[in-house]
């Protein structure tokens, strides 16, 4: 049976919060920062109109403004950012049980088969426009992995359907490095060895021969060049972990920019656990270099925590053990696992 | 090298240094043990170059010389050996060492010895000599290092900070959730007060390095506070020291309280024994239920603890209490961990609430101070 995955991105959405608080902000080259908004900051978010002119997140600002010295600059507020993606995520779940949110701004969705999945994305971009006044893009496809492609293409406000048995064809021009994983390292030894560039040329490589040069991601790389994947939703509504992750539009080498993410993800993971009522015992960090290798590190607490000071800090810790800083990192996450009630039992701690 | 030993003595010495032994390291030969002649005895030596053992045994030397050795291979095929004298010649040319004992010949591949790296001697740059009684040392390591940090987020808090001051040393660890602070006094006065973190698995082996060891123990520290070394009976121990500031402790310990609770050591460690089996599935909890009877005494402590999974226990004691009834939840490994060391038929709990820090003393004596925090119960 055909399935119906919606893959939806809000559109420059720290920038668009920012402008729907302020709208003297609208249609101005805006760029969201955290750190320090002067000198050493990285840019968080740029709106569409700054986009133009190369600004691109976790870029410096001194970059930035280099490129776009026109920028309007404006301090990064999560806690306001978090409240509308919330707002959203309740929206979305209005329509569908099945939704699971990737990050702040980016979810999967699934619509049974018998409702028209092109009609829900259709309405879904017009409440969110009407009653949260932020906009998306959506792409409807047969899986997540096609879905997430296509929303790529089409950002802003774009809608894309790509009809079951469409998919080959539909990813087919584009190039190799669309496809989540296919890093600098991995594009290179495609084009070295088969000569790929485009997503076409990778679904004529034999798939024995990717597998033979990969392992396990050269399966899924034959797989994906022929759109076909089969990972289900994941929805949490049992609340066993809250996480969040960033794919970075370039890959990041800087120990300053990887922190101030770092940061930024900390203090949402603690507000979503202060939401849940929940405290967490284990901190999770999750780096993805450009060649794809993933790895998690996790630190366990002896008394569980909600506290954003906390987290930051182990997050920075376990980045500072586990970065191999000859690497350039490709998507950063943090997570809290092993969560408690806030009113359970647990150990206090001295005042030390 | 040629020298005869007996195996006792060849064996106990190398499970002494193998302490010092690194178990992961680039530096290969650090997983080796020295030997060298020195002095009419064999000395085998092991460094981590954290820290450094050195031991002497009795021998026959018969020539002069050095060599190391794996520490895994000779210690392994000395045990196996009998109770007997070993000798040992070692061939300089191939770097190979025999050992015959009894009906057993062994050729065990060494490294040259001058690719030990030093096991530094403090003996030049020593700021004061400390003298104190082995077995006063023994108890306040075991009465300090039980709560020292596990996890090294908080370097300084893995180890123990010694104070020495006039003829009183003052050992103080911490782990984020306890806190013990004990106090000696030494068989030497010094004349200015000198402050270290020992690290505490250093002071460990230490402790059991000194066995029933009767003579005192020297301890020096260098000038510029990098290290320490214990000077035991034929064993001599180097460790760096860790570098950073302890917090204050003092500030820590409470200065009031509502409850003192006086029981008796044996019947309360009994009573959490018990309560414990049934906590291990609630994060250890046990609560401590104080009630004061009247005037005529009758107070008393029910240790309580429950699970939803595996099910309940009470156990009651008698229990002196002046102040305020309290109910108060302990970790029962924390309260276990303190009470088996504390040394006293007697102690005392003195609280000031149910989430502020509780406070166990031996009664009859001030030398030793733990402070222990709550648990928090939820609803």
């Amino acid at each position: 049976m055909t399935r119906q995955i919606l893959h939806l991105d809000l559109d420059a959405f720290y920038a668009t919060v920012e402008m729907l608080l302020n709208p003297a902000l609208r249609g101005k080259p805006l760029i969201v920062a955290m750190g320090d908004v002067n000198t050493r900051g990285v840019v968080a978010t740029a709106s569409y109109e700054a986009r133009k002119f190369g600004v691109h997140s976790a870029m410096g600002l001194r970059e930035a403004k280099r490129l776009c010295p026109q920028a309007i600059i404006v301090p990064a507020r999560h806690a306001i950012y978090s409240e509308h993606s919330q707002r959203v995520m309740n929206l979305l779940r209005e329509m569908t049980p099945l939704v699971e949110q990737v990050s702040i701004d980016e979810a999967y969705l699934e619509i049974e088969a018998a409702r028209d999945g092109v009609a829900a994305a259709r309405e879904i971009q017009h409440r969110i426009h009407d009653e949260l006044k932020l906009s998306c893009t959506i792409a409807v496809a047969s899986n997540k992995l096609v879905s997430k492609i296509a929303c790529n293409t089409v950002k802003p406000r774009g809608l894309l359907v790509i009809p079951h048995g469409d998919e080959e064809k539909f990813l087919a021009p584009l190039p190799v490095g669309k496809i989540p994983g296919a890093g600098n390292v991995t594009r290179a030894k495609l084009k070295a060895k088969w000569n790929v560039e485009t997503i076409a040329d990778l679904a004529r490589v034999n798939a024995d021969e990717l597998r033979a040069q990969f392992g396990k991601h050269g399966a899924y790389l034959a797989d994906a060049a022929r759109g076909v994947d089969d990972s289900p939703i994941v929805t949490d509504r049992a609340t066993k972990s809250i996480s969040q992750e960033n794919t970075f539009d370039r890959d990041v080498r800087t120990r300053d920019v990887l922190e101030k993410f770092l940061d930024e993800m900390g203090a949402g993971v603690a507000r979503e656990l202060a939401n849940e009522e929940l405290k967490a015992r284990t901190i999770v960090l999750k780096l993805r270099y450009e060649d794809f290798t993933t790895i998690t590190r996790q630190v366990t607490l002896r008394a569980p925590t909600a506290d954003e000071t906390i987290i930051r800090k182990h997050a920075r810790e376990l980045l500072r053990q586990h970065w191999d800083s000859q690497r350039a990192v490709r998507l950063l996450g943090v997570g809290a696992h092993n969560l408690v009630e806030r009113d359970a039992t647990w150990q206090l701690e001295l005042a030390l | 090298m040629k020298v005869s030993v007996s195996q006792e003595n060849l064996a106990r010495g190398i499970a002494i240094v193998s302490r010092a032994v690194a178990t992961r390291s680039t530096l290969p030969v650090l997983s080796h043990i020295l030997l060298a002649t020195e002095g009419g005895r064999l000395k085998l030596a092991a460094t981590n170059l954290e820290i450094g053992i050195t031991h002497w045994i009795p021998a026959q030397v018969k020539t002069e010389g050095a060599i190391t050795v794996p520490a895994r291979q000779i210690a392994d095929y000395v045990n196996a050996l009998p109770p007997d004298t070993v000798e040992m010649e070692l061939n300089s040319k191939t770097q190979t060492l025999h050992l015959k004992c009894a009906r057993y010949d062994a050729n065990i591949k060494g490294v040259d010895a001058s690719e030990f790296p030093i096991i530094p001697v403090i003996s030049d740059g020593v700021n004061q000599k400390i003298l104190i009684e082995s077995d006063a040392l023994k108890n306040i390591i075991a009465q300090t290092t039980f709560s020292a940090a596990q996890d090294d987020s908080r370097p300084v808090l893995t180890g123990v900070l010694a104070k020495f001051d006039k003829d009183t040393v003052t050992f103080a660890s911490a782990d984020g959730f306890r806190l013990s602070v004990r106090s000696a006094l030494l068989g030497s006065k010094l004349d200015a007060p000198i402050s270290v973190i020992i690290p505490a698995k250093t002071l460990t082996d230490v402790s059991r390095i000194m066995g029933d060891q009767d003579a005192p123990v020297e301890i020096a520290i260098t000038e510029n506070r990098s290290q320490v070394m214990f000077h035991l009976a034929n064993t001599d121990l180097v460790s760096q020291l860790i570098d950073g500031n302890f917090p204050d402790f003092n500030q820590i310990i409470p200065k009031t309280r509502t409850t003192r609770t006086v029981m008796n050591t044996n019947e309360l460690q009994n009573a959490v024994k018990a309560a414990s089996v049934f906590a291990r599935e609630s994060s250890n909890t046990v609560r401590l239920n104080i009630s004061s009877g009247n005037d005529m005494g009758g107070g008393r402590v029910v240790i309580t603890a429950q699970s939803a999974e595996t099910g309940d226990n009470v156990g009651e004691i008698d229990a002196t209490v002046e102040g305020d009834p309290i109910e108060i939840a302990f970790n029962a490994r924390f309260l276990a961990d303190v009470l088996v060391v504390l040394n006293s038929p007697q102690m005392a709990l003195e609280t000031l609430g149910a989430a502020s820090p509780g406070v166990i003393k031996p009664v009859g004596r001030d030398d030793f101070t733990h402070v222990i925090m709550p648990m928090h119960i939820g609803k």
